[in-house]
């Protein structure tokens, strides 16, 4: 019997357990009281993490599609063909008709392999991830607005603040242990305003709760700014002596009387008040939001709205306060700072720096291409347009995860060469060329970090079931095009760490116990739980101000609901692993939608029964929930259900800065269906 | 029953020679930072002798784990199955007192009672040595109110009590007096001031605490007369995350489902529970629990009142794990406090 | 010792079609070892499919001197769905019989009224059959029966059988009636003033859905039938039938052990009205 030390795959919380082995087999996980993160807590994901990893189910042997039929093969005879087909497209095409899409679940190290494959090896500029469909207006938006795109505080603050503005994010659900953390928040007596359209559980026990209209979350913002600035609760000291760009704000903002907004976001200005005066005056007040923020077409535009608010309020910058993107997966933001983004290399440092290129190409002994590339909505397009010939994808279904499914069938379609690595056969891998086995989180070693900027250890628990991890196969295309990546995840992370300045003092030696947040700019710095202390990263926080823009599809005659989308406690966006789990998938087994009580009753639509709901981009029959808990209006689904999947109906409209696509907003209509 | 000592030197001798006598040594072991868990620890001495604090599981996580194997699926064609058998002879060290009283609960229901063979094997064929706690292990922890501890009276085989000197020995079981029988010269008669000792422990142990009336207790949950905000207060704290049952040393409830590869595999048990909506669910959709309340409702009515009638005791030995791991902050022990007070008033 | 656990094999001998959505299997054992399974009206089994694991039904018949049973099973899920698929000669496991029986030993020489909806009748359906075969044993005999719609109704073939039989009335009705329907519309409690059976020497017994349950036993109530004679058979989420895993507990009651069936007392005092 073994016992391992690790960290959970699944939200972006990064909660630490020991995952239990009995002969080969995961028997069990024990959480880890000492962990800083989770502190001997879990969600019921974590508690069954074990499940799925030997599942049935699971790639054992690479695949190789021949006459329309997958075909297992050996690993030498997969990996000489993807290297000849890689070599072809290169040969024939040039290095930019490969778009590289890496993985938000796999490790530090194999995401700084994978870009470095990307660039380095294929020398292609397009490399991106999902994080393009998430929190992609959180790295534009604060970048601009304080110099670095990540979480500005830790969560063990969190129990101790005042008051705490959750908007567009359903910690209960989709980030539980920061959820615990807001619950002790309300045991200590902070006050909690909730901003959803849906009444989530935080809501439950919130002081305030603004049920507003998805997609006008500026409006709401912008006239809390306004009303603060009017009573004169802004903090005139911080302003002055920390930001720039305030009299530019107030020429925007000032027209956003709380009066003035009451029709677009559907909320009295009395409530608006009341929650700006909460904000604003308590003291130690923190921002918590997720996709509800950033998954629209003004994502990056929401965020700087809410970075305004804090700034205007002096909470950020300090212990106590700040702004809390929770991240959706385990390691997103590892992939972020892994540069495995189309501009930038791992520690965010710009492609279009000379001398950042030189310095990479002097350690990697390569020409590098110069530039921003592709991100992976516009793969999409460039794919249709035929600019693009292949994809290599690891662990990401993009025919399941991003927006209007048709058209990414459409783009995978128009390839001439498609590899996926996967743990399990995906919808995506289905329409691969060839398919590579993947190995899960309890498979390798390696580092994730979670949303407060923490890296953690991944540890190897059992043999990779495919016999390779996805830094092993990486690296045998790599060698087999003739270019040689050391592999072993320890080393991988030194040479990380050697040439990302924020990253510098991260090594396995030092992430012994409870991980490391970074920057850590020294082998000798102890991580920075609170960025921004005294100074902004960017020198003085920067104002930025914005305007309200309605949602690319507002709902009109044909289409007279809003449609807005999330996730479930127990499922995991494709829902892969969990709708393997047995406990997991008996409480929510099958898709539905909710919709408002007073909605159903009109359209006399009865609990439980079939419904379609159909957009623009297609329809989807599926179960009512009738609940008086969603705003009148609006729809919700959750998309975790591959078989009966949601985003066939999601607009692919995107944010015009970070390329995110609108998954919170678009116009539905839904009907009964008889029998 | 004779009351013994063993010195510091001797009790490594002793746990050495243990080891040679059994197929598992399940012993407390520190982990990352300084968590404790039970582990087998045969081959690498890496117990802790005594220690601080509780382990993050009970035993019940090896004779009742997460997930075990029941049967081998030889074919599911033929509906072939073949029992797995776990007769591994594992000796437990340092369990403590609430786990013991909560092992011994756990025998009732699960070997005295209608046998449940997969858990009685392993039961059978384990030796518990426990060690009784002179603090208490942790913030949470209420063994002494819950008279589970700070002492293990019955269910033990041997019990260890640290002094100054060593250890002080009780024999519980004709099991714990053969092991003795056979390693006698390791161990000298207790001396008598030894018992005084153990008698001032126990009197800065429970300084300031006083019982919990269970039986009063049990009284007021039966005739429901728990106030109804008190139970939706723990509704809307509950997130169903599962932890509560799955560390719970006396949570026995569980789920039979198979995994197959091809026409062979596995028939698993694993541990499922009253937080659960779909736990009792049926399969055309309805439920006699619709309400989520219910549910944590149901889990306490079971430890604090039913069992009281079943077995005299209540079936929450007070160790403070579900307190330790719940993200909704659901506290048992003020859920006890708050419905006796409110009782008073 | 023996292992709890383990399932009998057993035969589907034959499969016989009752509703759109249900199927009868006559089951019998694999090794024509009929001793192994012997069993009382009212109690039930646990039919296990590897791959998709277990199941309780109650046996859907009187016991046969074969060992052969019957079960009734409607398609409501992953486990209910593949058994339907299998063929006749397919082998499945049972265990069991788990359960009380009904109280056997309280209704001989008396009246006996019967109340179900839609599947629930299996259950009973042991119970009428072991009535049937004793039947001087017995009193008058009424059965009230209501489904859905009329092609959801079981046995009917074999209803028709009871409806012949000398001092038994049985009363059919159904919720949405079709062109083929000139029975009586509505729920089963529409139909209880058609009863003539003396409600003080009456023995109820019900099995349905749990509304049905709930508000036939409050209008038999009122006509006077007694708390300790109205029985009700019910159904619960369960997986071992021995009272360990305890999916069907309820306030120190296990549903498999000291149920499936109770007297309208006993519920009372669990708590419980379906």
């Amino acid at each position: 019997m073994a016992r391992v030390l690790t960290t959970c795959p699944y939200c972006g919380v990064g909660c630490g357990f020991y995952l239990e082995v009995v002969d080969g087999r995961l028997v069990g996980v024990i959480p880890s009281r000492s962990n800083s993160v989770s502190k001997g807590r879990l969600c019921v994901k974590g508690w069954h993490a074990h499940e799925p990893i030997q599942h049935p189910d699971r790639l054992r042997a690479p695949l190789i599609k021949k006459n329309g039929k997958f075909e297992e093969v050996s690993w030498d005879e997969a990996l000489e063909f993807v290297a000849g087909r890689l070599k072809e497209i290169k040969t024939k095409y040039g290095p930019e008709a490969f778009a590289v899409c890496t993985s938000a679940r796999c490790t530090n190290e194999e995401n700084y392999l994978m870009m470095k494959f990307a660039r380095a090896v294929l020398g292609t500029k397009n490399v991106d991830h999902c994080a393009r469909t998430c929190h992609a207006a959180t790295v534009s938006g604060l970048n601009q607005s304080f110099g670095s795109g990540a979480s500005t505080n830790s969560y063990d603050e969190l129990p101790f603040m005042d008051c705490i503005l959750i908007i567009g994010s359903n910690p209960t659900e989709a980030h539980p242990i920061v959820g615990w953390r807001v619950r002790s928040a309300i045991d200590n007596g902070a006050k909690i305003i909730v901003c959803d359209p849906r009444k989530i559980l935080p809501a439950e026990s919130a002081d305030i709760y603004i049920q507003h209209y998805p997609g006008t979350d500026i409006a709401l913002i912008n006239a809390m700014i306004n009303f603060i600035v009017t009573q004169n609760l802004h903090n005139k000291e911080f302003i002055e002596e920390r930001t720039e760009g305030f009299e530019q704000l107030w020429q925007v903002v000032k027209d956003y009387t709380p009066e003035s907004v009451e029709g677009i976001t559907g909320i009295k200005s009395s409530q608006i008040k009341q929650a700006a005066k909460l904000y604003a005056a308590s003291k130690r007040s923190c921002i918590m939001y997720s996709l509800g923020m950033t998954e629209h077409i003004v994502g990056t535009d929401n965020i700087i709205s809410m970075a305004n608010l804090a700034m205007v309020c002096g909470h950020v910058g300090k212990e106590f306060s700040g702004l809390y993107p929770m991240r959706g997966q385990n390691n997103v933001q590892g992939a972020c700072d892994m540069g495995a983004l189309p501009n930038v290399y791992s520690g965010y440092q710009s492609v279009a720096d000379e001398e950042v290129r030189d310095k990479f190409e002097k350690l990697w002994k390569v020409d590098l291409p110069s530039g921003t590339g592709l991100t992976l909505t516009d793969m999409m397009f460039k794919a249709i347009e035929g600019a693009l010939k292949c994809f290599y994808i690891i662990g990401e279904d993009q025919l399941r995860t991003d927006p209007d499914t048709h058209m990414i069938e459409r783009a995978l379609g128009s390839l001439d060469f498609l590899v996926v690595q996967e743990i399990f056969l995906s919808e995506t891998a289905k329409k691969a060329d060839v398919v590579l086995p993947g190995a899960s989180f309890a498979e390798k070693d390696g580092t994730f970090t979670c949303a407060e900027r923490r890296f953690q250890r991944v540890r190897k628990a059992i043999e990779p079931i495919s016999g390779k991890t996805d830094g092993d196969i990486i690296c045998e295309i790599s060698k087999r095009l003739g270019y040689v990546m050391e592999s072993d995840p320890k080393k991988v992370c030194d040479e990380m760490a050697s040439v990302s300045p924020i990253f510098a003092g991260v090594s396995f030696e030092r992430l012994e116990g409870n991980g490391l947040q970074w920057p850590v700019p020294s082998k000798d710095h102890p991580g920075t739980p609170v960025v921004h202390l005294g100074k902004f990263r960017r020198g003085a926080g920067k104002f930025i101000p914005v305007k309200n823009k309605p949602p690319a599809e507002v709902p009109d005659k044909e289409y007279p609901f809003v449609l807005s989308t999330g996730r479930l406690l127990f499922h995991y966006n494709t829902g892969t692993m969990t709708t393997r789990v047995a406990n997991l998938i008996r409480e929510y087994p099958r898709n539905f939608v909710q919709i408002n009580t007073t909605d159903a009753e009109r359209l006399d639509i009865k609990r439980r029964q079939k419904v379609k709901v159909k957009t623009r981009r297609g329809e989807l029959e599926v179960l009512a929930e009738i609940t008086d808990k969603i705003k009148m209006g609006v729809l919700w689904m959750p998309f975790h259900f591959s078989n009966e999947p949601t985003n066939v109906l999601t607009n692919s409209a995107f944010d015009p800065v970070c390329r995110t696509g609108e998954y919170k907003v678009c116009a539905a209509r839904i009907e009964k269906v008889e029998g | 029953m004779e009351k013994l000592f063993i010195t510091q030197e001797n009790l490594k001798i002793f746990v050495k020679n243990l080891k040679n006598d059994c197929d598992e040594f399940i012993a407390p072991r520190k982990e990352n930072v300084d968590d404790i868990i039970f582990g087998d620890t045969k081959d690498n001495g890496r117990e802790l002798s005594t220690y601080d604090g509780n382990s993050v599981t009970s035993p019940r996580s090896f004779l009742l784990p997460q997930t075990e194997p029941l049967f081998e699926i030889k074919s599911a064609k033929d509906c072939v199955l073949l029992p797995v058998e776990d007769r591994k002879k594992r000796i437990f060290y340092g369990v403590r007192p609430c786990d013991i009283k909560a092992l011994t609960l756990m025998r009732k229901f699960f070997v005295d009672e209608l046998a449940d063979l997969p858990y009685k094997e392993k039961f059978e064929n384990s030796t518990f040595i426990a060690l009784s706690c002179d603090k208490r292990c942790s913030k949470e922890c209420f063994c002494y109110e819950m008279d589970s501890g700070p002492y293990a009276k019955e269910g033990f085989d041997l019990q260890l009590t640290k002094i100054q000197q060593g250890y002080y020995v009780n024999i519980g079981s004709k099991k714990g007096s053969q092991i003795i029988r056979r390693q006698k010269k390791l161990f000298a008669n207790a001396a008598p001031e030894f018992a005084k000792e153990i008698k001032n422990i126990l009197k800065d142990f429970t300084k300031g605490i006083e019982k919990i009336d269970y039986k009063k207790l049990a009284g007021i949950i039966k005739q429901e007369k728990v106030k109804e905000s008190v139970w939706d207060d723990i509704g809307v704290r509950c997130v169903v995350c599962s932890g509560c049952i799955t560390l719970c040393p006396t949570c026995s409830c569980f789920s039979i489902a198979d995994r197959l590869n091809g026409d062979k595999g596995m028939r698993m048990r694993y541990c499922d529970g009253c937080p659960y909506a779909g736990f009792t669910r049926m399969a055309g959709g309805s439920t006699p629990f619709p309400r989520h309340r219910d549910h944590i409702r149901r889990f306490f009515e079971h430890k604090l009142s039913v069992d009281v009638e079943r077995y005299g005791t209540p079936s929450c030995v007070g160790c403070g794990r579900c307190i330790q791991t719940c993200p909704g902050n659901i506290n048992i022990r003020k859920f006890i406090n708050s419905v006796l007070e409110a009782q008073v008033l | 010792m023996k292992n709890q656990y383990l399932p009998l094999r057993f035969v589907i001998e034959k499969k016989v079609d009752e509703t759109p959505d249900a199927k009868t299997f006559i089951l019998r054992p694999h090794d024509k070892d009929v001793s192994k399974l012997r069993y009382k009206p009212g109690q039930f089994l646990i039919l296990s499919l590897p791959g998709y694991g277990e199941a309780p039904f109650t046996f859907a018949s009187c016991p046969d001197k074969d060992g052969k049973l019957q079960i009734s099973v409607r398609k409501v899920g992953a486990l209910t769905n593949a058994l339907h698929e299998l063929k006749e000669k397919d082998v499945i496991g049972v265990r069991g019989p788990y359960g009380n029986t009904f109280p056997l030993d309280r209704i001989k020489h008396k009246d006996l009224l019967f109340i179900a909806g839609g599947c629930g009748i299996a259950p009973l359906r042991s119970l009428i059959q072991h009535v049937f075969k004793n039947r001087k044993d017995y009193d008058e005999v009424e059965i009230i029966y209501g489904c859905r719609m009329p092609r959801d109704r079981f046995y009917k073939q074999e209803i028709k059988t009871w409806q012949n039989n000398p001092g038994t009335k049985v009363y059919l009705t159904v919720d949405e009636p079709d062109a083929s329907w000139n029975g009586a519309c509505g729920v089963v409690c529409a139909l209880f003033p058609k009863i003539k059976l003396n409600p003080r020497t009456t023995m109820v017994f019900l099995c349905g859905p749990g509304v049905m349950i709930k508000f036939a036993i409050q209008d038999i109530l009122k006509l006077g039938f007694k708390e300790n004679s109205i029985y009700a058979s019910l159904e619960r989420y369960m997986k071992c039938g021995i009272g360990k895993c305890g999916h069907c507990y309820a306030k120190g009651k296990y549903v498999c052990l000291d149920g499936p069936n109770f007297s309208y007392a006993e519920m009372r005092e669990l708590g419980i009205d379906s």
